[in-house]
């Protein structure tokens, strides 16, 4: 059995009180929106509200004559409107409904909002291209001038995944089916709207903002770009982050650009903050899919081909599409062993709101179809999904889609515990056979993911520790704290190199001054991968520390040991020098008490960009998840009971962090699976800006959850870690929508499993 | 960004008469969980907004208490207060189950019910409630106090039937203790959901079964909140049985459609309004086997 509970360590592996925990909950942590600063001026943006639009005149006279404003801003103003991502700051062509057509900076938000209401702004209307079908045409109007296809397609976001043959596949099948699936936008609906407060120092030029920055190395891009400054005059300061899941990067980066601009023109800090409508309407979502997939297989349950074509609605703009995009070619077999597999993924410029990063990055809207085609297929043979799952679910030895040859596979031991714990196979034969109104359902997914970035960029980062005269230590990272707990898994991880308590540690959050850039908080990288540098730094370290121990103490080295940060003789444990002591004495002597240690990855992933096969992460991480609902036949809707969870972590660092990951992944998945769903008025303008329409799940709406947390022996993340940030999230909406229809015998192929959905097999507006 | 004074009147003469004295300058407000939503989203409405007049330090409008068989609830009873009186469990159960359904505790401590009537949503979910007990509002003007029956009060969705100088005292309708009474909400989730559908149903059958009195008002259903009379009108004088309470359900479904036309959403109410219908007659009455 891998569950949690049989390895051994001193710091990590347990739970221990969250780092930044009693500031949350006490409501004292302070957020860039909280921050005040003499002489700050407030900023807005206009919006156009149109979805396709060309700015033709744009009077800003009004807005400037209005006393306590103190720049008003086009984009003919400005040296360089469009950012360095391909998004604009500020733009005469509106590409999408949120683009920024001017922006204010005034004495206060009653000023900035007058001012704004005082441009005057005449726009031509440019076709509007709402969908990858209108946008995806030959000769259809271009959305971005620049752009040499003549389809509106993204080339950097197209591949291919080639493995074996899968004409031959089919020809072996004795069933083929192909089906259609589709996947709506989702916002990632964390509390806090982006923030940034910008002021500049005059006489050094150095600009300094403070910014809810999910990457905050990132965020300084933006900056630099706007302001047109070389970066190491431009420091950004994270603060607290009230969520983010992939959100905070594009869209804070506009913001705080746009802050930095202002302060600039001004010659005053800046504050920006988005209010709920600017952020629905100007930050990215999840990139809506539509997957034609076709799948062989055998009647004895062996899948010979699966086959994706899948086309992606961009958005308006680009930065992501091309990320997203790859990783879920690279997993659009999933968790299976199939010989033959053929996808094809496409990106598509529309008028519609950019997609972008959102934890989960291309794995939910795969898993929706990949997990419901399963099962289509083997009712078609009449055999069990689960038998199915298992028979061509990854193992030790054999490949997955990107071919390459995988150990340490729990995978099976995972279907097999959870399915028994939740009694699926009885209840999913039985809840086919109801008549009554509201009806039950379970709905399995069964799952992998690679844990990082893999081959996408290299997984490096830097780490820096430093031990103080007292014996209290202070940490540093280029990855950034985004609410998952990263400050508490890195103290412990450092605690643990170290040999130290964790209670000795703090970790203050990310400056970009004070440590160089160690790639995005992202793909689910920040414990397995980012924490490498911070296991290295503290073991580095360590051994500084018994030298200079060793030293003070006046014996070889090979002597001392350190154990929960007392030094001792190894010889004679009852002779001791606690940290404080030895670092007291350091301080004075000249000694090394601080260390900054760099971690790069093994060099031996690869993939090949013609097939999409190789060596493409280091390890993956399994999972499977059992849904089980009510659904009430009359109205169609879905009510989650409970969330049965297994994930393999292969090392848990914080089992209550872990389990808190994986709750607060599966409920953003429910809502993605049930309710969420961004919609738009003929216009092609978004309607759900809020959340009195944009319907995430409450507290009242959280199912009850089984959260069943395994072990493996991997050794390839820091001490043996795999990820849990996405996974949490990926197979929940498909898990409900099998689920319904285990229920309900009718398949919801276009997620989410709304109330219309669900009863009439379409959405009404 | 719209801009406008505070006024706070001693006495409900007074708030009038300041009323009077600004038309379509003035709004009432009491717990403005919708008016300061609809002042952000700069609705068309408060254009011409130069007042706020804050009603909550009136003592006339507050309370709930029952006397010789008449409910009276003050109009600025929040929500929270009617979901947790005990003389509404005990004299209009649905109407504290549906203010206990509106919004999130933070509104419900907020909003009141006078101020739901005023903004006269077509999604409220207090104001069926109302109608089904056949209440009616108390208003007063700088003319004096008249009533307004319930079923009256909203001209159409955002306007009611109250004149720019009148404000809401209150409510009252006969208690409904002795009757069988259901509230049903239909939402997109659990909590802070507004209604997809509801259905408000006040009911009493006799010594044989026969319902001697019933109301029945679906929300979200008609153009503004209304009894659904057809049904009604099957349900008087017989005995329910299953195949009477279905044919009510689809004369509710039938009504919505005479009334409002096939819009977009009729797709999913028709077949909708009737199984919720459907369930609050069979949750309210004593059906004959």
């Amino acid at each position: 059995m891998s569950l949690y509970g049989s390895k051994k360590f001193e710091v990590i592996n347990k739970s221990v009180p969250r780092i930044d925990g009693e500031d949350k909950v006490t409501g004292r942590a302070i957020y860039a929106a909280d921050i005040v600063i003499p002489r700050m001026l407030y900023s807005g943006v206009l919006r156009s509200g149109r979805a396709h639009a060309r700015v033709v005149k744009i009077d800003t006279s009004k807005a400037k004559a209005i006393r306590g404003v103190h720049a008003v801003v086009t984009a003919d103003d400005m040296p360089k409107p469009d950012a360095w991502s391909g998004y604009a700051y500020l733009t005469n062509h509106i590409r999408h409904a949120g683009d920024c057509v001017a922006m204010v900076a005034a004495e206060s938000r009653e000023l900035v909002d007058d001012a704004l209401d005082a441009i005057e702004v005449e726009y031509e209307d440019l076709p509007v291209m709402s969908s990858v079908e209108q946008a995806f045409a030959e000769g259809a109007p271009k959305i971005h001038d620049e752009n040499d296809q003549a389809d509106n397609r993204y080339m950097p976001s197209c591949f291919k995944l080639r493995k074996g043959n899968v004409e031959d596949g089919f020809a072996e099948a004795d069933v083929v089916l192909e089906r259609e699936y589709s996947t709506q936008h989702q916002e990632h609906g964390y509390i806090e709207p982006e923030a940034a407060v910008a002021v500049q120092n005059p006489a050094d030029g150095q600009m300094t903002v403070y910014a809810s920055a999910q990457n905050p190395f990132f965020t300084r891009r933006y900056v630099a770009d706007i302001i047109q400054a070389p970066m190491n005059e431009v420091r950004i300061f994270q603060q607290n982050i009230g969520g983010s899941f992939g959100g905070k990067e594009e869209s804070i980066g506009l913001v705080a650009a746009r802050a930095a601009y202002l302060c600039k023109v001004t010659k005053r800090p800046v504050k920006m903050v988005f209010t709920r409508e600017e952020l629905m309407m100007e930050s990215v979502k999840r990139h809506p899919y539509t997957l034609k997939c076709k799948i062989g297989i055998k009647k004895d349950g062996t899948i010979t081909a699966l086959q994706n074509d899948i086309y992606v609605d961009a958005g308006a703009y680009n930065n992501q599409a091309q990320y997203v995009n790859w990783k879920a070619c690279a997993h659009s077999s999933g968790a299976y062993s199939i010989p033959n597999v053929k996808t094809d993924i496409t990106g598509v410029y529309t008028n519609n709101i950019m997609g972008g990063a959102f934890r989960g990055f291309g794995n939910p809207q795969v898993l929706f179809a990949l997990e419901q085609l399963i099962e289509e297929a083997a009712e078609a043979i009449g055999m069990e999904p689960l038998d199915v799952r298992r028979r061509n679910c990854v193992e030790d030895g054999k490949t997955n889609g990107v071919g390459q040859v995988l150990e340490h596979v729990i995978l099976k031991e995972i279907i097999d515990y959870s399915a028994e714990k939740t009694d699926y196979v009885k209840k999913h034969e039985a809840y086919k056979h109801q008549t009554g109104i509201k009806r039950k359902g379970i709905g399995m997914v069964s799952m992998m993911r690679g844990c990082g970035t893999g081959c996408e960029t290299p997984d490096a980062s830097g780490a820096m520790i430093t031990v103080m005269e007292d014996g209290s230590i202070l940490i540093n990272s280029g990855l950034a704290e985004n609410g998952q707990g990263l400050k508490t898994a890195y103290a412990q991880i450092a605690a643990e190199a170290l040999s130290v308590p964790y209670e000795s540690i703090r970790f203050f959050g990310t400056d970009t001054h004070s440590i160089p850039d160690s790639g995005m908080t992202v793909a689910s990288r920040g414990t397995t991968m980012g924490a490498q540098s911070m296991r290295k730094a503290g073991l580095e370290l360590r051994e500084i520390l018994l030298e200079n121990a060793a030293e003070i103490m006046g014996v070889e080295k090979d002597a001392v040991d350190l154990k929960n940060g007392i030094f001792f003789l190894k010889a004679d444990p009852s002779v001791t020098r606690t940290m404080k002591d030895i670092c007291g004495i350091s301080i004075w002597s000249g000694h090394q008490m601080g260390h900054y240690s760099w971690y790069k990855p093994p060099k031996d992933l690869y993939s090949d960009h013609a097939t999409g096969q190789g060596k493409v992460w280091p390890q993956y991480a399994y999972g499977v998840i059992i849904a089980e609902v009510e659904v009430d036949t009359e109205t169609g809707y879905v009510d989650v009971k409970k969330l049965t969870c297994s994930h393999d972590l292969g090392t848990v660092i914080n089992p209550a962090l872990a389990v808190g990951q994986i709750c607060g992944g599966a409920l953003q998945g429910m809502g993605y699976g049930t309710t969420e769903d961004i919609k738009y008025d003929k216009k092609g303008v978004m309607k759900t800006i809020n959340f009195d329409k944009y319907i995430i799940p409450t507290a009242m709406d959280i199912p009850e959850f089984d959260v069943n947390l395994f072990e493996c022996d991997t050794d390839q993340g820091t001490f043996g870690a795999k990820s849990i940030g996405e996974p949490s999230l990926d197979g929940i909406a498909a898990a409900i929508a099998n689920a319904v229809y285990n229920a309900t015998g009718k398949r919801v192929r276009h997620n989410p499993c709304s109330m219309e959905q669900v009863l009439l097999g379409k959405e009404l507006d | 960004m719209l801009r406008y004074d505070y006024v706070r009147p001693a006495s409900v003469e007074e708030a009038c008469a300041f009323l009077l004295k600004t038309p379509g300058r003035s709004c009432p407000i009491a717990g403005c969980t919708d008016f300061l939503v609809q002042v952000r989203e700069k609705s068309a409405r408060w254009k011409d907004l130069q007042y706020v007049v804050d009603l909550s330090a009136l003592p006339e409008l507050s309370g709930i208490r029952v006397e010789d068989g008449i409910v009276h609830v003050g109009a600025m009873t929040t929500h929270s207060a009617a979901e947790h009186s005990p003389v509404l469990a005990e004299h209009a159960p649905l109407l504290a189950a549906a203010c206990a359904s509106v919004g999130s505790p933070q509104i419900r401590n907020r909003g009141t019910i006078g101020g739901a009537v005023a903004n006269a949503s077509p999604a409220s979910d207090p104001m069926p409630v109302l109608i089904a007990l056949e209440a009616n509002a108390l208003v007063q003007g700088p003319n004096g106090q008249r009533t307004i029956p319930m079923s009256d009060m909203i001209v159409k969705p955002g306007k009611t039937a109250l004149a720019p100088d009148e404000i809401i005292l209150g409510f009252s309708f006969p208690s409904v203790a002795h009757m069988r009474t259901v509230f049903l909400k239909l939402g997109r989730r659990k909590a802070l959901s507004i209604s997809r559908m509801n259905v408000s149903l006040v009911v009493h059958q006799d010594a044989e079964g026969v319902i001697d009195h019933v109301a029945l008002a679906p929300g979200c259903v008609f153009a503004a909140p209304d009894r659904a009379r057809k049904a009604e009108a099957l349900l008087l004088g017989r005995r329910p049985d299953a195949a009477l309470i279905d044919d009510a359900a689809k004369a509710v479904a039938d009504e919505m459609i005479e009334r409002t036309g096939v819009r977009w959403s009729t797709e999913y109410k028709q077949p909708v309004i009737t199984a919720l219908v459907r369930r609050a007659l069979e949750n309210g009455t004593e059906v004959a086997e």
